[in-house]
């Protein structure tokens, strides 16, 4: 506190004696302040230093500070006075529809209230999902603010749409700006910001700076990245050499692929009875383990190395590869490899169509060209490999992917593989897959289980089109069959939630 | 917060019928004040939480802090306990006496009432004159050994207040042990000691003060009136009230929570203080909403700030009229004229624009400048851009600025 004693001397005084106590020192004089009652004694040093309290808090002098530099703007418009209360309905319990909410404003070209800023950046840098969402929908007042606080800091490093290369704050801005600087470059001329990062490339001295700006070749990533990616491979950073590899990975042409697939070849051929051989991957292959951005291990090679080596190869080396060596497609591939009772590898082959994006490997993975979607997707909804159901699915375009789920749980299924399969599928969902599943909700083959239940319910409200709330039922469905209560409510809130979500759409086009 | 380290002063409350009865403790968080949390363990309904922390959560994370410390067994058994705890504790049981027993809820009697507050006064008279002379034998033998004292020590002689209806005062001398805590205590301590000795004086001097300085006093000193008889008796001002803003302070009573709302009459350029109280689990309510006016004739208290609140007819509210540093600090040191013991006053800076050296500031146009009490004014931020804006705040010269509200550039007030 800057209180500049009106008295600083008969105060010092006055405090040191009260330290001391009036039974050993006298009350000091203090001519500065008026006269008071007591000339001695306890009671007149109290009275003094009322005195001298009452004169401090009353003459209290202002400091002199300049204000700090206001926000430039200017900003997007910000969203009306309905999407305000919106949002902090959101923010008080709906929290679940915040991306959603951000998204739209985005989308609308306007921007989140400045009221609410702070808690939305807070939101942000509690859950890094949401940072690229707060960024766009925090406009320029949000990254303005985001200078004030570290917990913010994450902002400043968020691309900017309006961000434009500045050849100055690329070689001497702070890491998340030269970060926004190469993004900006790379969106406008690819080339150009591969050619800027690989003249400074071997001058970073920090991995964590490497790294991020290697996340802005992601932006216009091309077949001619594929030298710097290269280098980027030989890194002694691992989350440099990660993200290498992952970025390589899209480049499906590149000599680093072609050694993928002769390291795919060396390991893996047909085998008697149209099954498939793989022989063990050694780590001392040539340049194997850096192709796979891995460490060399320090230990033993055990049979966890092995797979793991496994894992990453087939993870990371094109389909075609399969194909090609096999002679027949990809449905043919998969199912020689479950013919061959190799787990290990199927799994492998599952994850990398999940990585690589590939659509005509899942569908053939998930099994459409055979007619047993059914089993095979509840199966793997059910089992230890439901997680790769999902990556499987996104791939595929939304109407192919609901009718897939549509044709794959009949009255037999129950509640916990309805939602199993239903929570692999991605939103939005289609009309005919949102009321296949209401008009199943609490029907025949339903477990009477109050949790699977409001666990479907809250999927539903979550990923159907809010448009699609009219043509919902209003009463619950098989009310009588639940047996009302939690499901109906259950039910009940779903429409709730659809009503909520449609308003907010509506605030925000 | 879970660390012992957290919480310099804590202990348990034994049972007497074995066990524990509460625990409480003080932590020290980066304020220069430490926040008082409790926990009542066998008040018949479930435990009770109490927090002087401004945190809306019950139990706030002080509270569970405290109790996973508790838990762990980090919290002894202690004899002595701080007045706060102890007036809190003993208030909780008279309501359950109350509670239990109605017929003790006595009706009120005009005539009763009179001679009630005279002997009132009578008691809290002879309870002060014993006080001064307490704080006489604190400065005869020196303030050295202040922070070494026990609770007991500061105990008693807030007990004794109580015991004489002086319960302002009792608070005052119960806040003593955690002034000594503060950063440069021995200016802190004898600030307060000769502020209270000030009160003793001006309570002496009943007549001889302005009407404003004795109720002031009166209340302060722990003589309070009845809303129905401020109603009957105070001093009536019609206006249209515009609200300043609001704040949520703990409460005059231990387990309450205080609302202030601040007011300021747009014709007559005063100001009122609306005060409301909730108990532990129930939000203090307020009439008043900020971004609105009320036409109402108020009914002031005898200091001339708190009023009655009162609904009125709600109007949208203007921007309220600022003033520059220099005049807020004018008008309080008017106010401290009146009340040398108000800690806090309504403060309403025309283009008022965030500063910063080594902290947040308020700054006007002429570059004077009022340090804030809080950290990063982030909402303020958010809502100004950093431009100069009207903000209201209440002003401590002891803590700095606490914002209440903006005004954004439509017009539209914000609370902070």
């Amino acid at each position: 506190m800057t209180t500049p004693s009106p008295a600083p001397d008969s105060w010092d005084l006055l405090v040191s004696a009260a330290l001391v106590g009036t039974a050993r020192r006298a009350v000091p004089e203090t001519p500065d302040l008026p006269a008071t009652g007591e000339s001695e004694g306890a009671a007149a040093l109290l009275d003094r230093a009322a005195l001298a309290t009452v004169r401090r808090l009353a003459g209290y002098t202002p400091a002199r500070v300049d204000p700090i530099d206001p926000d430039p703007g200017p900003d997007l418009p910000e969203v009306g006075e309905q999407a305000v209360r919106r949002l902090e309905a959101i923010l008080a319990d709906r929290s679940e529809l915040l991306p959603e909410w951000l998204e739209l404003v985005a989308a609308a070209g306007l921007r989140a209230p400045a009221e609410h800023l702070p808690a939305l950046l807070d939101r942000g840098a509690r859950d890094s999902a949401l940072r690229s969402a707060v960024a766009a929908a925090g406009g320029s007042r949000g990254r303005w603010l985001a200078r004030f606080d570290p917990d913010w800091a994450y902002l400043l490093t968020e691309s900017d749409p309006a961000d434009v290369f500045d050849e100055d704050t690329w070689l001497h801005g702070t890491e998340g700006e030269r970060r926004r600087m190469l993004g900006a470059l790379r969106a406008a001329d690819p080339a150009r910001g591969r050619e800027l990062l690989a003249a400074v490339w071997p001058d970073l001295r920090k991995a964590e700076l490497r790294r991020r700006l290697l996340e802005a070749m992601e932006t216009g990533l091309g077949p001619e990245d594929a030298d710097l990616l290269e280098t980027a491979l030989d890194d002694k950073g691992a989350n440099v050499r990660g993200l290498a590899l992952s970025l390589l990975t899209r480049l499906p042409h590149s000599a680093h692929a072609d050694r993928l697939r002769d390291h795919v070849r060396a390991h893996a051929g047909p085998g008697p009875k149209d099954t498939v051989v793989v022989t063990p991957v050694e780590p001392d292959e040539a340049g194997l383990l850096r192709d796979l951005a891995l460490a060399r291990p320090t230990g033993e090679i055990g049979l966890r190395e092995r797979s793991e080596y496994l894992w990453t190869l087939v993870t990371r080396t094109p389909l075609d590869v399969w194909t090609d060596l096999l002679g027949t497609d990809p449905a043919g591939v998969l199912e020689r490899v479950a013919r061959s009772g190799d787990d290990e590898l199927h799994d492998a082959l599952l994850n990398a169509i999940g990585v690589q994006e590939d659509a005509v490997w899942a569908r053939a993975a998930l099994g459409l060209l055979e007619g047993r979607v059914t089993d095979r997707m509840v199966k793997a909804a059910r089992g230890r490999r439901s997680l790769q159901l999902e990556p499987l699915l996104r791939v595929l375009p939304v109407g192919e992917r609901c009718a897939l789920v549509e044709r794959s749980f009949g009255p037999g299924t129950g509640t916990r593989d309805v939602w199993s399969l239903l929570n692999a599928v991605p939103g939005p969902w289609t009309a005919k897959l949102v009321h296949q599943v209401v008009d199943r909700l609490g029907g025949k083959g339903w477990d009477r289980d109050q949790g699977g239940y409001r666990s479907v319910c809250l999927l539903v409200a979550e990923r159907t089109p809010p448009e699609l709330v009219h043509d919902l039922p209003r009463e619950t469905p098989n009310l009588a069959a639940v047996g009302g209560g939690p499901s109906d409510h259950a039910y009940q809130s779903l429409l709730n939630t659809l009503r909520f979500r449609l308003d907010m759409h509506k605030e925000l086009v | 917060m879970g660390k012992a380290a957290s919480w310099p002063q804590r202990g348990a409350v034994a049972a007497s019928a074995g066990g524990t009865s509460a625990v409480w403790g003080e932590c020290q968080g980066s304020g220069s004040k430490p926040y008082l949390a409790a926990v009542h363990l066998d008040g018949g309904t479930g435990p009770a939480y109490k927090c002087s922390c401004p945190s809306r959560k019950i139990p706030c994370k002080h509270v569970l802090g405290l109790l996973a410390l508790w838990a762990q067994g980090e919290v002894a058994d202690r004899e002595d306990k701080p007045s706060w705890v102890g007036s809190w504790l003993d208030g909780r049981a008279a309501r359950q006496a109350r509670a239990a027993d109605p017929a003790k809820a006595a009706p009120a009697d005009p005539a009763k009432a009179a001679a009630t507050l005279r002997a009132r006064e009578e008691a809290v008279a002879a309870g002060l004159a014993e006080l001064r002379l307490w704080l006489h034998d604190q400065i005869d033998a020196g303030l050295a050994e202040v922070p070494k004292h026990g609770y007991d020590h500061w105990d008693r002689m807030a007990k004794r207040l109580t015991d004489a209806k002086a319960r302002g005062a009792s608070g005052w001398v119960s806040r003593l042990p955690s002034v000594a805590r503060q950063e440069s205590w021995p200016e802190r301590v004898l600030e307060h000691l000769g502020l209270l000795h000030l009160l003793i004086d001006g309570y002496g001097a009943g007549d001889a003060l302005g009407e404003r300085t004795r109720g002031a006093i009166r209340s302060r000193v722990g003589i309070t009136l009845k809303a129905d008889e401020v109603r009957a008796g105070g001093e009536s001002v019609g206006d249209t009230w515009v609200v300043l803003g609001r704040r949520t302070v703990p409460g005059a009573e231990d387990d309450m929570t205080g609302l202030r709302v601040w007011l300021r009459g747009a014709r007559t350029g005063r100001t009122a203080l609306a005060l409301s109280f909730g108990r532990a689990d129930q939000a203090p309510t307020t009439p008043y909403r900020l971004g609105t006016a009320v036409e109402a004739d108020l009914s002031f208290y005898p200091d001339g700030h708190r009023v009655v609140p009162d609904p009125g007819t709600e109007l949208p509210g203007p921007v309220p009229q600022g003033t520059t540093v220099a005049g807020a600090l004018d008008a309080h040191a008017a106010v401290l004229a009146e009340d040398p013991w108000r800690e806090t006053w309504p403060v309403v800076l025309a283009d008022a624009a965030p500063a910063r050296d080594d902290r947040w500031y308020l700054a006007d146009p002429g570059g004077d400048a009022l340090p804030l009490a809080t950290g990063v004014p982030r909402r303020l931020l958010a809502v100004t851009g950093g431009r100069p804006a009207t903000v209201a705040a209440e002003w401590s010269p002891a803590e700095g600025l606490t914002p209440l509200a903006v005004w954004d550039r439509t017009g539209k007030a914000i609370p902070l």
